[in-house]
């Protein structure tokens, strides 16, 4: 059995929509209301990253060519897709420009080319590796997110957040 | 699938691993030492991250990466449709 802990990121680390401080509306409302003032944007980074604990694994991605490893991969039971980060192709040794299909985020298009891959996740001296079939994609993601095809559909999992 | 035994270094990365300092990469891929303590490397593009990586001698199927997003970025596959 495999066990990784939930994890939260460093503030810096989190994209800018998960650390928007308040708008200058809602900062001359809160002004006008005598509402107490909004919590400094350090405060606010520092609740959201205590938040933002969740699922991160290490994962390697071996390709025809060879491997890397990422840091940050999110087991996302919310993605029906595992999906990487185009630019991470090229070094695997995966040609992209073949056929590709749309996903969307905020109404924005992106491609997603899907390839087969070998995924490996390791702790503790026991390591699991299945070939799997991933996107790679433009679209601006924060992490890897390991989803149902390509790597949840393959593992029996219990998430452990109470725990953290 | 079945488990294999390993040999890998890998330990429980921590938040805390993080330099203060890591809001000057946003937007850059960053590699990590084989067991996440050192930041060894970071580049705006991934191509350029493997060049300096490749010029210091490191292994780049050891070296851990990740990108630290600029602006927004999809935090979930919920988000997506």
């Amino acid at each position: 059995m495999l066990r990784f802990p939930y994890q939260r990121l460093h503030p810096a680390r989190l994209p800018a929509n998960a650390v928007r401080p308040p708008s200058l509306l809602t900062r001359i409302l809160r002004l006008l209301t005598g509402k107490r003032d909004a919590p400094s944007i350090q405060a606010t980074t520092e609740l959201i990253a205590d938040s933002a604990a969740r699922p991160f694994v290490t994962i390697r991605i071996q390709g025809p060519v060879a491997a890397r490893r990422l840091r940050y991969a999110l087991l996302d039971t919310g993605s029906q897709d595992t999906l990487f980060p185009a630019e991470l192709a090229e070094p695997l040794g995966i040609v992209l420009g073949g056929t590709t299909r749309r996903i969307r985020w905020r109404g924005q298009p992106f491609a997603v080319e899907l390839h087969i891959v070998e995924l490996e996740l390791g702790r503790d001296g026991i390591t699991w590796r299945w070939r799997a079939r991933v996107g790679f994609t433009t679209a601006p993601l924060a992490y890897a997110l390991l989803g149902q095809h390509g790597c949840l559909e393959f593992l029996d999992a219990t998430f452990r957040g109470g725990s953290k | 699938m079945s488990p294999a035994q390993s040999a890998s270094t890998s330990r429980e990365l921590r938040s805390d691993d993080f330099p203060p300092d890591l809001r000057q990469y946003r937007g850059c891929w960053l590699a990590y030492s084989a067991d996440g303590r050192q930041l060894i490397a970071s580049g705006r593009t991934l191509q350029e991250l493997e060049v300096q990586l490749r010029a210091a001698g490191e292994n780049l199927e050891e070296v851990l990466l990740d990108h630290v997003p600029e602006g927004d970025a999809i935090l979930s596959g919920s988000e997506l449709s």
